[in-house]
């Protein structure tokens, strides 16, 4: 069965906050929710988590509206909250126990997968401290534990690994990436591109509550261009000079100027050359303009290009 | 166990290990009442007796008061843990949980408060009773004891609670139960008889839900004797039996209840 978001909408008074986000979430894959601060994010999962009722559209689980039943839609998922949200006072266990209280699981017959998730996270020899004791990292994991206890059939993550350090972030994307290999879906929220083109397998980039880009990760590169191409003809350009060699690379067959970044000229080209001959047109293509050329840098397309220009309207 | 039960016991558990890991709470709870019982006790030492219905002592006549005391403010403060929850982001956790029933949350606080009223209620008729304030009302008198005990904690429990999905606050919360707490039990029967009220306050102390725990408690603590229709006390408005008293009790109780329901759910839709 697959979860089928349709034409959802919220608005906040006036302010639109979602204006119709539509997805389709198949057993094993993923997806990830891009976009700056009041993008819409945060209204899709408060209300994929039943926290914000939307104004319409639908939740679809096997064709059934979960949003005319909201406990059916709690009980589909685990949620990992960008805020790190644990009872200081309770152990690791103690939290489990608790948690396994909440989802109506017996502990007796669930207290074993508790405690292998607490070690699969590396939580086992702090499982009877604190939670209060834990580091920002651990009190993450765990929460990701919990979200995990009940085996949900979606898993929605929000900013999981935000202040982890890289063997911590790399031990919740393997447990996430086991998920999605057990028949698991994933809903990932994060600014984390790394992030996301490690663990998404679809991705909607949102502005103001609309959908700017929903695509494959490497489809929406694709679509931009085969090369990103900066360049730099002073240390610090003003907008006389990015006009300048704007005016240059506007007719120079292949190139696509971007919108302006800050101190340099961003170009989208689509040559099949290799990245020594595009180096070699642009360097020529500038010099024969009388343009000096202070830097120049040239790769492929990656998620942050896509998110920064589909932003900026030019991918 | 049912799905309902399974999530108030597991709520409700993580309140008691928060009792056990900081039982200072549990101790602060018990020091005010102790130390009104020991000042008042003393200040009014020469009081007349024969105001001082059916009790051999000033000690005697304000422990009932005491232990209403200590259930009431128990209960005006169980909002305050749900708003901390709330502020720091473990309610939405709570929310986001498969919950049959997000009242369970109300139900686990109300018990969770409940035990610690009666744990120290429990105490303080321990500790009075060394101090020769004896109970006289017999099995059917701790009976009406823990259920005026019950009515007192739940109904300023679920008032408290519906403030804190109001509020967005803890502090908010704590200057509203500062603003009503020595009010309510100054301008009951807790501490002094009806007799000796002023006439404009006679009307507020009748009709104070403090005063109807109280008198009840009182009955059953010092009247062998105590009868359900039996008169507690004379006002110029109306005589209120102890039938009377726990009537308007659960029916406080059942209209705080629908309003916070209504409150709550409209909060949590």
């Amino acid at each position: 069965m697959s979860l089928t978001v349709t034409d959802l909408q919220k608005s906040y008074k006036e302010v639109q906050a979602l204006g119709g986000l539509s997805f389709k979430l198949e057993p094993g894959s993923s997806i990830a929710l891009l976009g700056p601060n009041g993008a819409g994010k945060s209204t899709a999962i408060k209300i994929l988590t039943t926290l914000v009722r939307p104004d319409s559209g639908r939740i679809e689980w096997g064709g059934k509206d979960l949003l005319k039943d909201p406990p059916a839609l709690r009980d589909l998922v685990g949620y990992v909250s960008q805020e790190i949200a644990m009872d200081k006072v309770l152990t690791a266990v103690e939290f489990m126990r608790f948690t396994a209280g909440l989802l109506h699981l017996k502990w007796r017959d669930h207290r074993e997968r508790a405690l292998a998730l607490i070690d699969q996270l590396g939580l086992r020899e702090a499982q009877d401290r604190r939670v209060g004791e834990y580091s920002g990292g651990m009190k993450r994991r765990l929460d990701l534990a919990t979200a995990l206890l009940h085996n949900p059939r979606v898993l929605i993550l929000d900013e999981p690994t935000t202040g982890l350090d890289i063997e911590a972030r790399e031990l919740i994307w393997r447990l996430i990436e086991q998920f999605k290999r057990d028949g698991g879906a994933v809903i990932l929220a994060s600014h984390d591109f790394q992030e996301v083109q490690h663990l998404a397998d679809h991705v909607l980039i949102l502005e103001k509550g609309v959908v700017k880009q929903s695509d494959a990760p490497d489809q929406l590169k694709q679509a931009l261009g085969r090369w990103i191409v900066r360049l730099s003809t002073h240390e610090f350009m003003d907008k006389a000079a990015v006009d300048a060699a704007r005016a240059v690379f506007a007719e120079q067959p292949g190139y696509r100027v971007l919108e302006q970044e800050t101190a340099c000229l961003a170009l989208a080209c689509s040559s099949e050359a290799d990245m020594g001959d595009i180096h070699r047109q642009v360097f020529a293509a500038a010099t024969d303009a009388g343009l000096p050329v202070f830097s120049l840098n040239i790769q492929h397309p990656n998620l942050e290009d896509v998110y920064r220009f589909s932003l900026r309207g030019d991918a | 166990m049912n799905a309902m039960m399974m999530e108030i016991q597991a709520l409700a558990m993580r309140w008691f290990i928060h009792s056990k890991r900081r039982p200072v709470v549990l101790i602060a709870g018990l020091f005010q009442p102790f130390i009104w019982l020991v000042l008042f006790s003393a200040v009014f030492k020469n009081s007349p007796m024969q105001a001082l219905v059916g009790a051999d002592s000033y000690m005697g006549f304000i422990t009932p008061g005491a232990l209403v005391f200590t259930a009431f403010t128990g209960a005006l403060n169980g909002g305050v843990p749900i708003l901390f929850d709330r502020e720091l982001g473990f309610l939405d956790r709570l929310l986001a949980a498969p919950l049959r029933s997000r009242f369970s949350i109300i139900w686990a606080t109300g018990f969770h408060i409940f035990v610690m009223t009666l744990l120290q209620c429990l105490v303080i008729v321990l500790v009075t009773g060394v101090m020769g304030v004896r109970f006289a009302g017999g099995i059917g008198g701790v009976g009406v004891f823990l259920l005026v005990l019950a009515l007192i904690t739940m109904l300023f429990t679920t008032f408290s609670l519906m403030l804190a999905f109001v509020l967005r606050y803890h502090f908010e919360l704590i200057s509203i139960i500062m603003i009503i707490s020595l009010p309510l039990m100054f301008m009951s029967t807790a501490f002094a008889p009806i007799d000796y009220m002023p006439s404009w306050l006679v009307f507020f102390v009748s009709v104070n839900p403090i005063t109807l725990a109280v008198e009840p408690l009182r009955a059953v603590f010092f009247q062998p004797e105590w009868q359900m229709g039996a008169v507690l006390l004379e006002t110029p408005l109306f005589n209120l039996s102890m039938t009377g008293a726990l009537g308007v009790l659960i029916g406080l109780n059942v209209v705080t209840a629908l309003l916070a329901k209504g409150v709550i759910q409209k909060k949590l839709a």
